[in-house]
Protein backbone atom coordinates (compact mmCIF):
# COMPACT_ATOMS: atom_id res chain seq x y z
CA UNK A 1 0.00 0.00 0.00
CA UNK A 2 1.63 3.39 -1.03
CA UNK A 3 3.06 6.15 1.90
CA UNK A 4 0.79 9.26 1.54
CA UNK A 5 2.14 12.73 0.79
CA UNK A 6 1.13 16.57 0.63
CA UNK A 7 0.82 19.20 -1.98
CA UNK A 8 4.41 20.48 -1.40
CA UNK A 9 6.64 17.45 -0.93
CA UNK A 10 4.85 16.40 -4.48
CA UNK A 11 5.28 20.23 -6.14
CA UNK A 12 8.49 20.05 -4.62
CA UNK A 13 9.37 16.57 -6.36
CA UNK A 14 8.59 17.47 -9.71
CA UNK A 15 9.77 21.25 -8.93
CA UNK A 16 13.27 19.73 -8.64
CA UNK A 17 12.99 17.10 -11.19
CA UNK A 18 12.07 19.55 -14.08
CA UNK A 19 15.13 21.85 -12.89
CA UNK A 20 12.88 25.28 -11.96
CA UNK A 21 13.68 23.93 -7.86
CA UNK A 22 17.54 24.42 -7.48
CA UNK A 23 19.96 25.27 -4.97
CA UNK A 24 20.55 28.39 -6.40
CA UNK A 25 17.21 29.16 -6.98
CA UNK A 26 15.33 28.59 -3.74
CA UNK A 27 18.37 27.78 -1.05
CA UNK A 28 16.45 27.57 1.72
CA UNK A 29 13.74 25.31 0.26
CA UNK A 30 16.74 23.24 -1.52
CA UNK A 31 17.15 20.56 1.20
CA UNK A 32 13.15 20.11 1.98
CA UNK A 33 12.83 19.75 -1.76
CA UNK A 34 15.87 17.66 -2.70
CA UNK A 35 14.26 15.38 0.53
CA UNK A 36 10.97 15.15 -1.19
CA UNK A 37 12.61 14.54 -4.55
CA UNK A 38 13.95 11.26 -3.36
CA UNK A 39 10.95 10.24 -1.34
CA UNK A 40 8.57 10.74 -4.61
CA UNK A 41 11.00 9.01 -7.11
CA UNK A 42 11.65 5.79 -4.60
CA UNK A 43 7.72 5.20 -3.99
CA UNK A 44 6.36 2.09 -6.01
CA UNK A 45 2.85 4.01 -5.36
CA UNK A 46 1.78 7.14 -4.13
CA UNK A 47 -1.41 8.22 -2.35
CA UNK A 48 -2.52 11.36 -1.25
CA UNK A 49 -5.86 12.71 0.05
CA UNK A 50 -8.47 14.18 -2.54
CA UNK A 51 -7.75 17.28 -0.54
CA UNK A 52 -4.13 17.49 -1.15
CA UNK A 53 -5.23 16.84 -4.84
CA UNK A 54 -7.54 19.80 -4.89
CA UNK A 55 -4.16 22.07 -3.30
CA UNK A 56 -2.64 20.39 -5.83
CA UNK A 57 -4.77 21.18 -9.12
CA UNK A 58 -5.75 24.80 -7.39
CA UNK A 59 -1.90 25.80 -7.91
CA UNK A 60 -2.45 25.36 -11.71
CA UNK A 61 -3.29 28.94 -13.22
CA UNK A 62 -3.09 27.97 -17.06
CA UNK A 63 -5.75 26.26 -19.57
CA UNK A 64 -2.36 24.78 -21.20
CA UNK A 65 -1.39 24.02 -17.46
CA UNK A 66 -4.40 22.25 -16.63
CA UNK A 67 -4.98 20.19 -20.24
CA UNK A 68 -1.83 19.00 -19.65
CA UNK A 69 -2.02 17.83 -16.06
CA UNK A 70 -4.03 15.65 -17.43
CA UNK A 71 -1.16 12.86 -17.81
CA UNK A 72 -1.79 12.58 -13.99
CA UNK A 73 -5.16 11.50 -13.78
CA UNK A 74 -5.84 8.19 -12.64
CA UNK A 75 -2.48 8.00 -11.76
CA UNK A 76 -2.55 8.56 -8.12
CA UNK A 77 -4.61 6.91 -5.69
CA UNK A 78 -6.71 9.08 -4.07
CA UNK A 79 -8.84 8.15 -1.09
CA UNK A 80 -12.17 10.51 -1.04
CA UNK A 81 -13.19 12.40 1.41
CA UNK A 82 -16.65 10.54 2.46
CA UNK A 83 -18.56 10.13 5.71
CA UNK A 84 -16.07 8.34 7.62
CA UNK A 85 -13.31 10.97 6.88
CA UNK A 86 -15.60 13.92 7.93
CA UNK A 87 -16.67 12.55 11.07
CA UNK A 88 -13.15 11.05 12.14
CA UNK A 89 -11.56 15.11 10.66
CA UNK A 90 -14.37 16.61 13.31
CA UNK A 91 -13.43 14.50 15.72
CA UNK A 92 -9.46 15.21 15.41
CA UNK A 93 -10.36 18.89 14.93
CA UNK A 94 -12.16 19.20 18.13
CA UNK A 95 -9.39 17.41 20.16
CA UNK A 96 -6.80 19.27 18.55
CA UNK A 97 -8.10 22.83 19.43
CA UNK A 98 -8.30 21.56 23.22
CA UNK A 99 -4.71 20.27 23.05
CA UNK A 100 -1.82 22.80 23.82
CA UNK A 101 0.63 21.73 20.72
CA UNK A 102 -1.78 23.87 18.44
CA UNK A 103 -3.17 27.38 18.78
CA UNK A 104 -6.82 26.81 19.45
CA UNK A 105 -7.61 29.86 17.30
CA UNK A 106 -5.77 28.95 14.03
CA UNK A 107 -4.95 25.61 14.51
CA UNK A 108 -1.32 26.28 13.79
CA UNK A 109 1.44 24.51 16.00
CA UNK A 110 2.73 26.05 18.99
CA UNK A 111 6.07 24.61 18.51
CA UNK A 112 6.62 25.98 15.32
CA UNK A 113 4.00 28.83 14.54
CA UNK A 114 3.32 29.74 10.90
CA UNK A 115 3.31 33.16 9.85
CA UNK A 116 3.03 34.26 6.46
CA UNK A 117 6.07 36.44 5.96
CA UNK A 118 4.24 38.78 3.08
CA UNK A 119 1.16 39.80 5.26
CA UNK A 120 1.96 38.71 9.01
CA UNK A 121 -0.91 37.13 9.46
CA UNK A 122 -1.39 33.27 10.73
CA UNK A 123 -2.58 31.11 9.00
CA UNK A 124 -6.11 30.26 8.26
CA UNK A 125 -8.68 27.88 10.30
CA UNK A 126 -9.32 26.58 6.86
CA UNK A 127 -6.58 25.83 6.01
CA UNK A 128 -5.52 24.09 8.74
CA UNK A 129 -9.13 22.28 8.36
CA UNK A 130 -7.33 21.06 4.84
CA UNK A 131 -4.70 19.40 6.52
CA UNK A 132 -7.02 17.91 9.66
CA UNK A 133 -8.67 16.46 6.40
CA UNK A 134 -5.63 15.09 4.77
CA UNK A 135 -4.53 13.35 8.39
CA UNK A 136 -8.22 12.16 8.92
CA UNK A 137 -7.72 10.43 5.75
CA UNK A 138 -4.87 8.69 6.23
CA UNK A 139 -5.82 7.27 9.26
CA UNK A 140 -9.23 6.20 7.48
CA UNK A 141 -7.53 4.45 4.80
CA UNK A 142 -6.36 0.86 5.58
CA UNK A 143 -3.15 0.03 4.47
CA UNK A 144 -1.57 3.97 4.48
CA UNK A 145 0.85 3.63 7.29
CA UNK A 146 2.78 7.47 6.80
CA UNK A 147 2.23 10.49 5.61
CA UNK A 148 4.63 12.99 4.90
CA UNK A 149 4.68 16.26 5.10
CA UNK A 150 6.71 19.98 6.00
CA UNK A 151 4.03 21.25 7.94
CA UNK A 152 4.65 21.72 11.30
CA UNK A 153 0.91 21.93 12.23
CA UNK A 154 0.52 18.73 10.24
CA UNK A 155 3.29 17.13 12.27
CA UNK A 156 1.27 18.34 15.59
CA UNK A 157 -1.45 16.00 14.70
CA UNK A 158 0.29 13.15 14.88
CA UNK A 159 -0.45 13.18 18.41
CA UNK A 160 -4.84 12.56 17.95
CA UNK A 161 -4.55 9.61 15.64
CA UNK A 162 -3.14 5.96 15.46
CA UNK A 163 -1.64 3.45 13.10
CA UNK A 164 -0.10 6.31 10.88
CA UNK A 165 3.15 7.95 11.73
CA UNK A 166 3.02 11.48 10.45
CA UNK A 167 6.94 12.25 9.06
CA UNK A 168 9.17 15.27 7.48
CA UNK A 169 10.40 13.05 4.02
CA UNK A 170 13.81 11.48 5.20
CA UNK A 171 16.90 13.10 4.25
CA UNK A 172 18.43 11.44 1.09
CA UNK A 173 20.53 8.33 1.58
CA UNK A 174 24.43 9.22 0.45
CA UNK A 175 23.84 6.00 -1.89
CA UNK A 176 20.95 8.74 -3.28
CA UNK A 177 23.35 11.60 -4.15
CA UNK A 178 25.37 11.53 -6.41
CA UNK A 179 29.43 13.11 -6.20
CA UNK A 180 27.93 16.65 -6.56
CA UNK A 181 25.33 16.29 -3.84
CA UNK A 182 22.24 16.48 -6.49
CA UNK A 183 19.96 13.73 -6.67
CA UNK A 184 20.24 12.34 -10.23
CA UNK A 185 19.43 8.81 -9.00
CA UNK A 186 20.41 7.94 -12.64
CA UNK A 187 23.96 9.76 -12.87
CA UNK A 188 24.34 8.06 -9.22
CA UNK A 189 23.56 4.60 -10.45
CA UNK A 190 25.46 5.01 -13.44
CA UNK A 191 28.72 6.08 -11.89
CA UNK A 192 28.31 3.21 -9.24
CA UNK A 193 27.76 0.27 -12.13
CA UNK A 194 30.83 1.67 -14.20
CA UNK A 195 33.07 1.96 -10.93
CA UNK A 196 31.80 -2.05 -10.31
CA UNK A 197 32.81 -2.69 -13.85
CA UNK A 198 36.24 -0.76 -13.94
CA UNK A 199 34.87 1.64 -16.50
CA UNK A 200 34.82 4.92 -14.14
CA UNK A 201 36.23 7.94 -15.99
CA UNK B 1 -57.24 24.12 16.80
CA UNK B 2 -58.94 20.37 17.21
CA UNK B 3 -58.78 19.83 14.11
CA UNK B 4 -55.88 20.24 13.32
CA UNK B 5 -54.30 18.53 16.51
CA UNK B 6 -56.74 15.42 15.74
CA UNK B 7 -54.91 15.11 12.51
CA UNK B 8 -51.75 15.18 13.84
CA UNK B 9 -52.76 12.48 16.16
CA UNK B 10 -54.34 10.15 13.20
CA UNK B 11 -53.94 11.63 10.14
CA UNK B 12 -56.14 9.19 8.13
CA UNK B 13 -59.21 9.59 9.95
CA UNK B 14 -62.36 9.74 7.69
CA UNK B 15 -65.08 11.83 7.96
CA UNK B 16 -67.24 11.03 10.99
CA UNK B 17 -64.80 9.60 13.04
CA UNK B 18 -64.74 12.54 15.23
CA UNK B 19 -67.03 14.98 15.34
CA UNK B 20 -67.31 18.40 17.55
CA UNK B 21 -70.54 19.46 19.53
CA UNK B 22 -70.66 22.92 19.97
CA UNK B 23 -72.65 24.13 22.99
CA UNK B 24 -73.42 27.42 22.86
CA UNK B 25 -75.53 27.72 26.34
CA UNK B 26 -72.80 26.67 28.16
CA UNK B 27 -70.22 27.98 25.89
CA UNK B 28 -68.38 24.39 25.92
CA UNK B 29 -67.10 22.53 22.50
CA UNK B 30 -67.00 18.82 22.92
CA UNK B 31 -65.14 16.34 20.88
CA UNK B 32 -66.13 12.90 20.54
CA UNK B 33 -64.98 9.22 18.62
CA UNK B 34 -67.38 7.70 16.55
CA UNK B 35 -65.17 4.76 15.46
CA UNK B 36 -62.33 3.01 16.26
CA UNK B 37 -59.45 5.13 14.71
CA UNK B 38 -61.93 8.23 16.09
CA UNK B 39 -62.38 6.83 19.63
CA UNK B 40 -58.92 6.25 19.81
CA UNK B 41 -57.41 9.81 18.41
CA UNK B 42 -60.15 11.48 20.92
CA UNK B 43 -58.42 9.22 23.77
CA UNK B 44 -54.72 10.33 22.81
CA UNK B 45 -56.43 14.33 22.48
CA UNK B 46 -57.26 13.28 26.20
CA UNK B 47 -53.88 11.61 27.39
CA UNK B 48 -51.80 13.94 25.50
CA UNK B 49 -54.12 17.23 27.45
CA UNK B 50 -53.90 15.07 30.75
CA UNK B 51 -50.17 14.28 30.98
CA UNK B 52 -47.99 15.29 27.83
CA UNK B 53 -44.90 14.26 29.11
CA UNK B 54 -46.21 10.69 29.76
CA UNK B 55 -48.58 10.79 26.73
CA UNK B 56 -45.64 11.53 24.48
CA UNK B 57 -43.27 8.89 26.02
CA UNK B 58 -46.10 6.14 25.25
CA UNK B 59 -46.73 7.55 21.89
CA UNK B 60 -44.18 9.46 19.85
CA UNK B 61 -46.69 10.44 17.71
CA UNK B 62 -48.18 12.80 19.41
CA UNK B 63 -45.01 15.17 19.75
CA UNK B 64 -46.73 17.17 16.41
CA UNK B 65 -50.13 16.97 18.17
CA UNK B 66 -48.48 18.81 21.16
CA UNK B 67 -46.65 21.58 19.21
CA UNK B 68 -50.24 22.22 17.18
CA UNK B 69 -52.23 22.30 20.14
CA UNK B 70 -49.25 24.67 21.63
CA UNK B 71 -49.70 27.18 18.64
CA UNK B 72 -53.57 27.01 19.31
CA UNK B 73 -53.68 27.29 22.75
CA UNK B 74 -51.06 30.08 22.26
CA UNK B 75 -53.93 32.63 20.71
CA UNK B 76 -56.29 31.75 23.67
CA UNK B 77 -54.57 31.72 27.17
CA UNK B 78 -56.00 35.30 27.11
CA UNK B 79 -59.38 33.82 27.22
CA UNK B 80 -58.71 31.43 29.95
CA UNK B 81 -60.36 28.48 28.67
CA UNK B 82 -60.32 25.07 30.18
CA UNK B 83 -60.08 21.26 29.40
CA UNK B 84 -62.27 18.97 31.13
CA UNK B 85 -62.24 14.89 30.59
CA UNK B 86 -65.85 13.25 31.33
CA UNK B 87 -65.93 14.18 35.40
CA UNK B 88 -61.80 15.20 35.79
CA UNK B 89 -60.45 18.54 37.03
CA UNK B 90 -59.99 20.86 34.56
CA UNK B 91 -56.98 22.33 33.10
CA UNK B 92 -56.32 25.93 32.50
CA UNK B 93 -54.83 26.93 29.03
CA UNK B 94 -52.51 29.50 30.08
CA UNK B 95 -48.90 30.03 29.74
CA UNK B 96 -48.11 27.46 31.76
CA UNK B 97 -50.21 24.94 29.54
CA UNK B 98 -48.44 26.28 26.18
CA UNK B 99 -44.61 25.82 27.52
CA UNK B 100 -45.58 22.56 28.51
CA UNK B 101 -46.83 21.33 25.21
CA UNK B 102 -44.37 23.33 23.39
CA UNK B 103 -40.94 21.88 25.64
CA UNK B 104 -43.01 18.31 25.70
CA UNK B 105 -43.14 18.36 21.94
CA UNK B 106 -39.59 19.68 21.46
CA UNK B 107 -38.39 16.87 24.20
CA UNK B 108 -39.92 14.00 22.20
CA UNK B 109 -38.74 15.22 18.51
CA UNK B 110 -35.05 15.01 20.38
CA UNK B 111 -36.24 11.30 22.07
CA UNK B 112 -37.49 10.76 18.43
CA UNK B 113 -34.10 11.54 16.68
CA UNK B 114 -31.99 9.72 19.62
CA UNK B 115 -33.88 6.38 18.91
CA UNK B 116 -33.93 6.22 15.14
CA UNK B 117 -31.27 4.09 14.10
CA UNK B 118 -28.11 6.16 13.64
CA UNK B 119 -27.00 6.22 9.94
CA UNK B 120 -26.87 8.09 6.76
CA UNK B 121 -26.55 6.84 2.98
CA UNK B 122 -23.71 7.91 0.57
CA UNK B 123 -21.00 6.92 -1.54
CA UNK B 124 -17.18 6.37 -0.87
CA UNK B 125 -14.37 5.42 -3.58
CA UNK B 126 -12.75 2.11 -3.21
CA UNK B 127 -9.45 0.79 -4.79
CA UNK B 128 -9.38 -2.98 -4.78
CA UNK B 129 -8.83 -6.03 -6.99
CA UNK B 130 -12.08 -8.07 -7.58
CA UNK B 131 -10.89 -11.51 -6.23
CA UNK B 132 -14.37 -13.25 -6.68
CA UNK B 133 -17.83 -12.94 -8.08
CA UNK B 134 -21.12 -14.82 -8.17
CA UNK B 135 -24.45 -15.59 -7.24
CA UNK B 136 -25.28 -16.76 -4.21
CA UNK B 137 -28.60 -18.02 -5.33
CA UNK B 138 -29.76 -19.32 -8.48
CA UNK B 139 -31.34 -15.81 -10.52
CA UNK B 140 -30.26 -13.95 -8.19
CA UNK B 141 -27.73 -10.39 -7.34
CA UNK B 142 -24.34 -10.85 -8.55
CA UNK B 143 -21.47 -9.89 -5.72
CA UNK B 144 -18.42 -9.35 -6.12
CA UNK B 145 -15.61 -9.50 -3.39
CA UNK B 146 -13.86 -6.29 -2.86
CA UNK B 147 -11.70 -4.77 -0.16
CA UNK B 148 -13.36 -2.30 1.74
CA UNK B 149 -11.99 -0.56 4.86
CA UNK B 150 -9.30 -3.28 4.73
CA UNK B 151 -11.45 -6.00 4.53
CA UNK B 152 -12.60 -8.49 1.97
CA UNK B 153 -16.65 -8.12 1.56
CA UNK B 154 -18.92 -9.65 -0.84
CA UNK B 155 -21.01 -6.47 -2.55
CA UNK B 156 -23.61 -5.98 -4.66
CA UNK B 157 -23.19 -5.43 -8.04
CA UNK B 158 -25.46 -3.19 -10.00
CA UNK B 159 -26.82 -5.29 -13.16
CA UNK B 160 -25.01 -3.06 -16.19
CA UNK B 161 -21.37 -3.48 -14.34
CA UNK B 162 -21.74 -7.32 -14.16
CA UNK B 163 -20.07 -7.84 -17.56
CA UNK B 164 -16.93 -4.96 -16.63
CA UNK B 165 -16.77 -7.09 -12.94
CA UNK B 166 -15.85 -10.06 -14.72
CA UNK B 167 -12.89 -8.94 -16.64
CA UNK B 168 -11.47 -6.81 -13.54
CA UNK B 169 -11.56 -9.99 -11.61
CA UNK B 170 -9.90 -12.06 -14.51
CA UNK B 171 -7.07 -9.33 -14.63
CA UNK B 172 -6.79 -9.52 -11.53
CA UNK B 173 -5.53 -5.41 -11.26
CA UNK B 174 -6.74 -2.95 -9.00
CA UNK B 175 -9.70 -1.00 -9.96
CA UNK B 176 -11.34 2.15 -8.69
CA UNK B 177 -15.01 1.66 -7.49
CA UNK B 178 -18.02 3.79 -6.73
CA UNK B 179 -19.64 2.42 -3.85
CA UNK B 180 -22.70 3.50 -2.08
CA UNK B 181 -24.22 2.20 0.68
CA UNK B 182 -25.22 2.96 4.76
CA UNK B 183 -23.51 4.81 6.94
CA UNK B 184 -23.88 2.87 10.17
CA UNK B 185 -22.30 3.98 13.28
CA UNK B 186 -20.64 0.88 15.78
CA UNK B 187 -20.43 1.08 19.41
CA UNK B 188 -17.50 3.03 19.40
CA UNK B 189 -18.70 5.50 17.12
CA UNK B 190 -16.83 4.69 14.27
CA UNK B 191 -18.96 4.72 11.03
CA UNK B 192 -19.09 1.62 8.03
CA UNK B 193 -20.54 0.83 5.05
CA UNK B 194 -23.32 -1.38 5.58
CA UNK B 195 -24.75 -2.88 2.70
CA UNK B 196 -22.97 -1.61 -0.22
CA UNK B 197 -23.33 -1.73 -3.73
CA UNK B 198 -21.19 -1.31 -6.40
CA UNK B 199 -22.26 1.73 -8.74
CA UNK B 200 -19.51 2.83 -10.72
CA UNK B 201 -15.98 1.67 -12.00
CA UNK B 202 -13.30 3.39 -13.70
CA UNK B 203 -11.53 0.97 -15.38
CA UNK B 204 -9.08 3.93 -16.32
CA UNK B 205 -7.04 3.78 -13.10
CA UNK B 206 -3.73 2.99 -13.79
CA UNK B 207 -1.63 4.27 -10.54
CA UNK B 208 2.41 4.73 -11.55
CA UNK B 209 5.38 4.92 -9.60
CA UNK B 210 7.11 7.97 -8.16
CA UNK B 211 9.93 7.41 -10.72
CA UNK B 212 6.81 7.17 -13.64
CA UNK B 213 5.47 10.62 -12.04
CA UNK B 214 8.25 12.40 -11.94
CA UNK B 215 9.74 10.99 -15.52
CA UNK B 216 6.29 12.32 -16.67
CA UNK B 217 6.68 15.70 -15.67
CA UNK B 218 9.14 16.98 -18.26
CA UNK B 219 6.31 17.15 -20.54
CA UNK B 220 5.03 20.04 -18.73
CA UNK B 221 8.76 21.52 -18.48
CA UNK B 222 7.83 23.92 -21.14
CA UNK B 223 4.41 25.42 -19.01
CA UNK B 224 5.97 25.89 -15.69
CA UNK B 225 8.11 28.69 -15.05
CA UNK B 226 9.88 28.84 -11.48
CA UNK B 227 7.93 31.91 -10.59
CA UNK B 228 4.96 29.26 -10.92
CA UNK B 229 6.48 26.89 -8.26
CA UNK B 230 7.36 29.61 -6.10
CA UNK B 231 3.53 30.43 -6.01
CA UNK B 232 2.53 26.90 -5.86
CA UNK B 233 4.46 26.71 -2.71
CA UNK B 234 3.71 30.48 -1.20
CA UNK B 235 0.47 29.63 -1.34
CA UNK B 236 0.68 26.32 0.44
CA UNK B 237 3.57 26.71 2.89
CA UNK B 238 3.84 30.84 3.08
CA UNK B 239 5.97 30.62 5.90
CA UNK B 240 8.94 29.07 4.09
CA UNK B 241 8.93 31.23 1.36
CA UNK B 242 10.18 34.57 2.96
Amino acid sequence: MPDMIDAVVLIQAIGVEIGVITREALPRLWDQARASHCLVREAERLSMSAFTWYEVRRGLRTPEQVAEFKIYENRFHIPPIDARVAKRAAEIYQAARSRQTLCPKCLCSTKRPATCAQCGSQRSTDQRSGDIVMVATAEMTSGVSRLYSWDGGVLALADHISGVHIDNPPPPSPEQLDMYNTVNLDAARERRRNAGSGNSE
Amino acid sequence: MFANTIREIRPDLADGDVTMVVKNFSTETEVRGWHGDGVDAVRLLGDLVEDPIEAIQQHAELAHAARTLAAHANELTKHGPKFKRGRKKARVVDEVFVKTMRSAGSEAIRAQIAATPNHMTGNTIVYSPVIRVGKTDEGGKVWARIRIEGKYRDVEVDQDLVESIWEIAKRETTCEFKVTGRWEEDDAGALHLAAPRIVEVNQDYSPWSGRQILEASHELTHLFTRQDFEEMLADLQPEDMG
